[in-house]
Formats: structure tokens, sequence, C-alpha cells
């Protein structure tokens, strides 16, 4: 019986649409990524939460409710 | 408030204005229906809220103030507030007051009365003063203000309706009269300021005597207007009044104004609030008699924090042992799913997705421990203690440059774990001192957020695996000390010149936590951690693979793994020749089945969770696959032996190459080539070029350094072991110690914020040279300190434990002796940075 032989040169050879679909898939990925930290800094900067860190509670618009529901120390300048 | 409203006539314009957490924001929410816009007020980070609401045909334009305690141009918040009524005067003030505290509330309303806006005082949280025995007689308190009072529990909604009345009754009322509040010795001072500024055109008469009044106070912004009017002689004769005042009396001006309104507040409250528990000490003060007392504070946190340790990261990672055979059976799942194995190269399909499968599973093991760590840190803020913490770091912090309210920071950046840098960061908006607010805001990185949890879990689990309650202990405290002996050095330094400002803490009642608001607060949380990592870890993740596969093993060396792959399946028929099991395999595509039946039975007899379950499994080879039962399951026959003993040396062989060719494609990939370049200079903290890509991919989510060490430090093809496993058994293969992990549990202790964090960095110091800082500075340090640590245990022949013993003890040392007083030494910092008159009240 003749060895079969499995053809490794296939194999390991450049695959060119699956190359081209994991390079989208990735720059997809990275579109998310930009485009999550741009939506972050708008949020931020009209004073909103960022709504994904893993220690907060909330997703929702407006101030952190993590910094704002804590009774926070105040400054009483008239003091 | 816009331009454009002021300008059309049928809008009334209405704006909130009271101290925070009275309950100002519920009130709006009342009066909008929720109906709100977020913005910020121009120039600062300051939330503006607007919105509006019909009333009887009128439509009403409502602004909530930032909250104030007074009308000062000190915090951003008053400053703001103090604009918006100067700049663009509401028709209505609705001044909302906290009815359990009603002293403190009463200094502001004064000065809207002065300054002859039409008020309406709602009395908010009647419930809780009720509760407190406290009873308000409101007509009085109306007649002394000569203000309606509205009373109200914002909670619940109550006394809406009778707010929004009386908003339309006042709207049509005519222009208010401004109150006058007797100022004693000062009184013919303001009286003749009051004469002066009436006269000067371009400033509004009607707020003439509280202009002068705050001319009298030093108020930096109101001398500055009355300047650009070009009334310097009143300017000056305010400054000789005070003077004259100051020195008759040994008393600011400033502070005797403050006195006057609290005594006046005082006086009225005496006369419309009857406390029915008087001589009774509340609960919540008896506790806070033993837990702030000096001695016991102290050591019931450290316990806190000790329990905390305990129950979370070590027993949770007992009942992750259950959680894991779940994941991993996923992991066979999506591998099943996913196109076949090749013999030495994988479609890129199925590696991209065991690659999200490895990076997600590592990062969702932790679930149990965040579910438990989350519910405490939920207990300690519902219980009210949180906010005692805040109490007792205060004490400490002032000793390193820092303001009371960084505690609030600290503790939503992780002085526990739990925590998350950004609204840590964004929280220090508040703190009205300059040089504590950027100390803060370039410190809170350090605390211990969720995100780095999953890495020390991780070593500590490797390395630590006897103490792990002590190394977390050691690591949550000592991001702390860090934070404390980082924030003395900026204040003395790069931050001496920043103005400072002064601090009064309240401590909310002790409240008994209900099961419910833990549990729903501790799953939120949990579920956060879960879609981030079902979302920004896994997008990461798809990016660092292309980045780590990308270009590949170079032609050469393919060829010739190529080679040794054609001769390890000779060899393999070699071994099968006369075997009656070799016509099983007689094609390559029979080979290839083999070989992922063999892999996929592997990974599922790994994790098969009896002897029953195993024996369902070779009974389900022998049912599906019986022609490659030889070579899976060891036989008796002597045939059948030799198949097995020929597919175990062609997995094993397979294995090495696949093993040898992922090693060369990920060293010889673009992050790599990063990894390997920065290995000069992270050698001296034994980090390695994996441990380099995983601290770089961690700067986009912390937890990708995890995720990312999840798939370098990769499994076999039919290997199901959890990343503990794996990385251990091959760091020490390397001859890696614990004293590595002390090296890199170090550095990334100080490690730089992660992008979201640098983003709020930048939002809030409006400065791009200080988010630069915040990224090379803690570079810098975290890398210094984990070298130093590094060759100077591995010199002095120090045990992991032994080193982070010695590290903590050293840096509680080096804070005890910056934080202790050091009469000897001059004030430096005192002479850096003079006293900024213009702020101080």
């Amino acid at each position: 019986m003749t060895t079969p032989t499995i053809d490794l040169a296939a194999e390991t050879g450049s695959r060119l649409p699956e190359t081209a679909l994991i390079l989208f898939l990735s720059a997809l990925a990275l579109a998310y990524l930009v485009r999550g930290a741009l939506k972050k800094r708008r949020r931020f900067q009209s004073g909103g939460s960022c709504g994904d860190c893993s220690g907060c509670a909330t997703s929702g618009p407006g101030p952190c409710p993590v910094a704002t529901a804590f009774t926070q120390p105040e400054t009483e300048s008239t003091k | 408030m816009s331009r454009s409203a002021m300008t059309e006539p049928h809008h009334q314009r209405i704006a909130l204005a009271g101290q925070q957490n009275c309950g100002k924001s519920t009130i709006f929410n009342i009066l909008t229906g929720l109906q709100q816009h977020i913005a910020n007020y121009p120039g600062v980070t300051v939330d503006k809220k607007s919105g509006t609401y019909m009333w009887e045909g009128q439509r009403y334009d409502v602004t909530d103030l930032p909250g104030a305690y007074s009308l000062s141009a000190f915090s951003p918040e008053e400053r703001v507030s103090r604009q918006v009524l100067l700049d663009e005067p509401p028709d209505v003030i609705v001044n909302v007051v906290d009815a359990t505290n009603l002293r403190r509330s009463l200094p502001l309303t004064f000065q809207l009365l002065e300054m002859g806006f039409r008020v309406i005082v709602a009395v908010n949280m009647m419930d809780a003063a009720r509760r407190r025995g406290l009873a308000i007689d409101l007509p009085a308190l109306s007649r002394r203000l000569t203000a309606p009072v509205v009373p109200m529990v914002g909670r619940s909604g109550k006394g809406g309706k009778e707010l929004r009345g009386a908003i339309a009754e006042a709207a049509q009322a005519p222009a208010a009269v401004p109150a006058t509040l007797n100022y004693g010795p000062l009184e013919d001072d303001v009286a003749a300021l009051h004469a002066r500024l009436s006269a000067i055109p371009g400033l509004d008469g009607r707020m003439s005597r509280w202009h002068a009044v705050k001319l009298l106070e030093n108020d930096s912004e109101t001398i500055g207007r009355v300047s650009r009017l070009g009334q310097t002689d009143v300017i000056e004769a305010a400054d000789a009044m005070r003077a004259r005042f100051e020195e008759a009396h040994g008393l600011s001006a400033g502070d005797h104004i403050s006195a006057t309104r609290d005594r006046r507040a005082t006086e009225i409250l005496g006369d419309c609030v009857q406390d029915t528990r008087h001589g009774t000490v509340p609960v919540s003060e008896r506790i806070d008699r033993v837990l702030l007392n000096r001695f016991v504070a102290p050591l019931f946190l450290i316990a806190t924090v000790w329990v905390i340790y305990q129950l979370s990261i070590v027993q949770g990672y007992e009942l992750t042992h259950l959680t894991w055979p779940f994941l991993a059976g996923l992991r066979t799942v999506a591998a099943s799913m996913l196109p076949d194995a090749g013999f030495l190269v994988d479609p890129q399909i199925r590696s991209l997705g065991l690659w999200i499968v490895d990076s997600v599973n590592t990062l969702l093991n932790y679930v149990p421990i965040f579910l438990i760590l989350f519910a405490l840190i939920a207990i300690l803020e519902d219980s009210g203690y949180m906010a005692r913490i805040a109490f007792i770091l205060d004490r400490i912090l002032h000793r390193f440059g820092l303001h009371g309210q960084s505690t609030l920071p600290f503790i939503l950046g992780g002085v526990f774990a739990g925590g998350c840098a950004v609204p840590g960061v964004m929280a220090t908006k508040g703190i009205p001192d300059a040089r504590a607010r950027l100390a803060t805001i370039l410190t809170v990185p350090f605390m211990n957020c969720m995100a780095k949890i999953p890495l020390y879990t991780l070593l500590i689990n490797i390395y630590f695996p006897d103490a792990k309650g002590l190394m977390l202990f050691y690591l949550s405290t000592i991001t702390v000390l860090a934070a404390l002996l980082v924030a003395k050095l900026l204040t003395s330094s790069v931050l001496a010149t920043q103005p400072t400002a002064p601090f009064v803490m309240e401590l909310p009642s002790y409240h008994m936590p209900t099961v419910t608001g833990i549990a729903r607060r501790a799953t939120d949380r949990t579920w956060m951690y879960i879609k981030k990592v079902g979302t920004v870890v896994v997008a990461i993740a798809v990016v660092i693979y292309v980045l780590l596969q990308f270009p590949g093993v170079p032609e050469d060396r393919m060829s010739a793994f190529e080679a040794r792959g054609e001769t390890v399946i000779a060899e393999f028929y070699a071994a099968l020749e006369g075997n009656p099991n070799l016509a099983a395999v007689a094609t390559p595509e029979d080979l290839i089945s083999l070989v992922n039946v063999q892999s996929t039975y592997k990974a599922r007899r790994l994790n098969a969770s009896s002897r029953e379950a195993a024996e369902a499994l070779d009974q389900g080879i022998r049912d599906n696959h019986p022609q490659f039962a030889p070579f899976v399951l060891r036989g008796r026959a002597e045939a059948d032996r030799a198949a097995f003993s020929a597919m175990r040396d062609l997995a094993n062989a397979r294995n090495t190459l696949r093993r040898e060719m992922q090693s060369e494609r990920i060293e010889s990939s673009f992050l790599g080539h990063i990894g390997r370049g920065l290995e000069p200079v992270t050698q001296f903290a034994d980090f390695d070029w994996r441990i380099n890509i995983a601290l770089l991919s961690s700067f986009a989510a912390r937890e990708s350094s995890v995720a990312t060490l999840g798939v370098l430090f990769d499994q076999e093809e039919g290997e199901n072991r959890a990343l503990e496993d794996r990385m251990g058994d091959q760091q020490r293969a390397e001859g890696r110690t614990a004293l590595s992990a002390v090296a890199l549990m170090l550095f990334f202790a100080l490690y730089p914020p992660c992008l979201a964090t640098v983003i709020m960095v930048r939002v809030q110091t409006q400065s791009t040279g200080w988010m630069v800082f915040s990224i090379v500075f803690p570079t810098i340090l975290g890398l210094t300190v984990a070298s130093v640590v590094f060759q100077s245990a591995t010199a002095l022949g120090l045990t992991g434990l032994e080193t982070m013993t010695a590290v903590w003890l050293g840096t509680f040392a080096l804070l005890l002796l910056v934080a202790l007083p050091k009469p000897w030494l001059p004030d430096l910092r005192q002479r850096a940075a003079p006293e900024i008159e213009d702020v101080a009240p």
C-alpha cells in the first residue's frame, strides 16, 4: 500500500479570500473600538458617563451615577 | 438657559438652585417630567441640565443650576451658578433646601433674596425630617424668609403640583424687593458702598447691595466686575473699609459676613423648627462613636478590606472550579462548529474563532469573583460605611497634599478592588482645590480598578496559592500608599503653584441594605463586565489576533515545518505497516478526520466530570467512529496497541510542530516585533515579549491583558486547561518564579490608565500635556519600581512573598516618614505656593 500524503504545502500556503475576510473583520473591530473611543470622548465632554466601565452600574446618559448617587463630601466656602 | 429663550417673552425662565444632594435633580425631573437635556456650561466641565414644561398654557424653561452652598467664586459650580444668575437672570428661582439640614441651606437662600430675585423655597425631604422628629412650622418659615415655602417629598413626587402653582404665581407677581440682612458693625460700610454702586451705570441696581457685601467679602469676581466698569475708587474704598473692620475686630470681613448669615439661619430655625427628639443620640451617631474612633477606625477598615478579599477573591475563586467546565464545554462546542483543524495549520476562521473563545473564557472565568465582590461593595455603599471610609481617609489625605474631597474619586477608582478610574477621575470635578484636583486625577488610576483584578487573580493563583488573601491585601493597600506618595511628590513639585481650598464633609446616616438592592447592583455591574468582555474585549482580541498572526512564518521556515510534518506522517504510516487498522486511514482525508476525532475526544475526556461520563465518551467513539477506536482508545489486541501507540506519537509530534510554528508566527508578527523590541528595557523587570504584548493590549482595556495572555499561552488542539495551569507550567519551565509575578503585579498596579481614563483625564484637565503626563509618568514609575524590586530581590535571594512583604513595609515606612510632622524642616511648599487671597472666603 502506498503511503498517503497530506498536501501540507496547500494547507500552509496563503489563502487569499480567508485572509481578506480576517482583515475585514479586524478592520471592523478596529472601527468599533475607534467609534467607541470617540463616543466616549463626546459623552465625557458633555458630562456623561462612559457606560461600559466594569465598576460602573449604568449605561445611561447623564452624569455618572456612581459619582452622583454617592453622598459626596462638599465644600462649604462660607465657613 | 439659552439666549434665544431669553428673547421670547412668553417663556418663563426658572432656575433651580440649591446645594448638592438636596434633591434638586429630583425636583427638576418632577417639574420637567424627565425631559432633560444635558450639556456643559461653556468653558467648564459642570453639568448643565435644562428642560421645559407647560402649566396652564404657559411654557416654563427650567435650568438646573450646579449644586452650590453659596455664591462665592470658589468652586466651578459656584462660579457657574453665579454667572448664570448675573448674566441671564431667571424670572423665578426655586431654591431647593434639605428639610433635614436647613441650617446649611439657608445662607444660600439669603443670598438669592439679597440679589432681589423672586424666590420660592422648596423644602424637600419632608418625610426624612419627620422621621428624624423635626417639626417645621412652614408658615412661620415663609414669613421669616419673606418667600413662599412649598413642602415636598421629591422621591415620591409629593408637592410637584403645589410647586408649579407657586412658580406660576411668582412669575406673575411684581418684581421682588431685595432682602436686607443686617451685618451689624459692617452695616454702615455696606450702606455706603451700596449707595456708590447704585449710581454706577452698567451694574444692575437691584443687586447693588449684594455687590457691596461681596466687595467687603473680598470676592474676586465682584472686584473684577466693578473694576471692568472703571470704578477702581469703589474697590479702594471697599479695601479700606475691610482693612479697618479687620483691624478693629480681629476677624476677616468675609468670616464676619458668613457668620452673620449662619447666625441668622440659626435664629430662624430656632423659631420655626422644633426637634421633638432633642437629647436622644441617633443610632448612626452611636455607631460612629465606635467605628470612627481614632484607634478603632483604621483597624476596622483594614479588617473590612481583608474580609472583602477573603470572601470575594479567595472564596470566589473556588467557585470558578465549578464554572470552568461549563466554559470549557462552550469551547468544545465552538470548536465543533468551526471548520475542522488542519494537520499543521488551521483555517483562519477556526483560529480566530477559538482565539475569541479563549479570550472571552479567560475573563468570564472570574464572573463568580466579581458577583461576590460587587455585592460586598454594594453593601458598603448602601450601609453608609463607604462614606465613613472617605472620612477616615480624609484625615490621612491632607498630609499628602490632597483634598478631603479626593476620597470620593479614590473610592470610585477602587480603593478596594471594584472601582473604575473613569468615574473616579470624573468625580474630581467637584474638588475646588486645583492642586489637589490635579493630583487626584493623576493618582486615581493607581487604584485597583475592576479590570486589574483578573491579572492579579491569575498571578496570585499561579504563584501564591497559599497566601491569596495576604497578597491581595498587600496589592490593594500598596496602591493607596503609592498614590499618596505620588500625590505628595506631585503637590510638592509640578503642582506646587496650584491654588488650594478648604473642605467640609457630611456623613449620611447608616442604612440597612436590602437583599434585592444588593442583588440588583451586583448583577447589574457583573452584567456590565460580561457585556464589556463580549464587545470591547472581543474587538480588541480580533485586532490583536491580526497583529499577532501576520505577516506569518517566513516561507523558508514554513518549508522546513512542512518537511518535518511529512516525515512525521511517513513515520506514522511506517509504524502501521502490516497493521489491519491501516485501512481506516487509507486516504489523507481519513487521516485528518482521525486527528480531529482524537483531539476532540481528548478535550472532552479531560473535562469529563465522572467515570461514567468518561465511559460514555469511549462508547461514543466505538459507536460513531468504530474504525478509529483502536487509534483513540487503548486496546488489548497487539494491532490495536500498535495503532494507539502510533497515533499517540503522531499527535505528540504534531502538537510540537504546531506549537513551534505558532510561537514562530507570533514572534515574527507585527506585535511580536514590538514585544521583542521592548525586551531590552523590560528585561530588568523580567518581562518577556509576551508579557510586553499583554501589557500593550491592556491599554485599550485592562481586562485584555489576561485575555491576551490566554491566547499567548495557548493550548494544544484538544486541550481545555485553565490559563492558570497553562501559563503556570510554561512560565515555570522558563525558570520564572513568584518574584517575576511580584514585579509584574507592581508594574500593573502603577501602570498608566486605560484609554477611556486617558480620555477622561484630557476632558477633566482640558490639557493634552497633563494627559500625556498621565501616561508617561506612571510608565516610568512602574517600570522603575518593578525593575528595582526584581533586581534587588534576586540579588538578596528573596522569595516572592518575602519580596512583597518587604516592598509593602518599605512603602509604609516611607509613607510614615513623609507623613509625620518634620518641624525641623522649612515648609518648602508654602514658600513655593503663597496663599492665593482672591479665592479665600
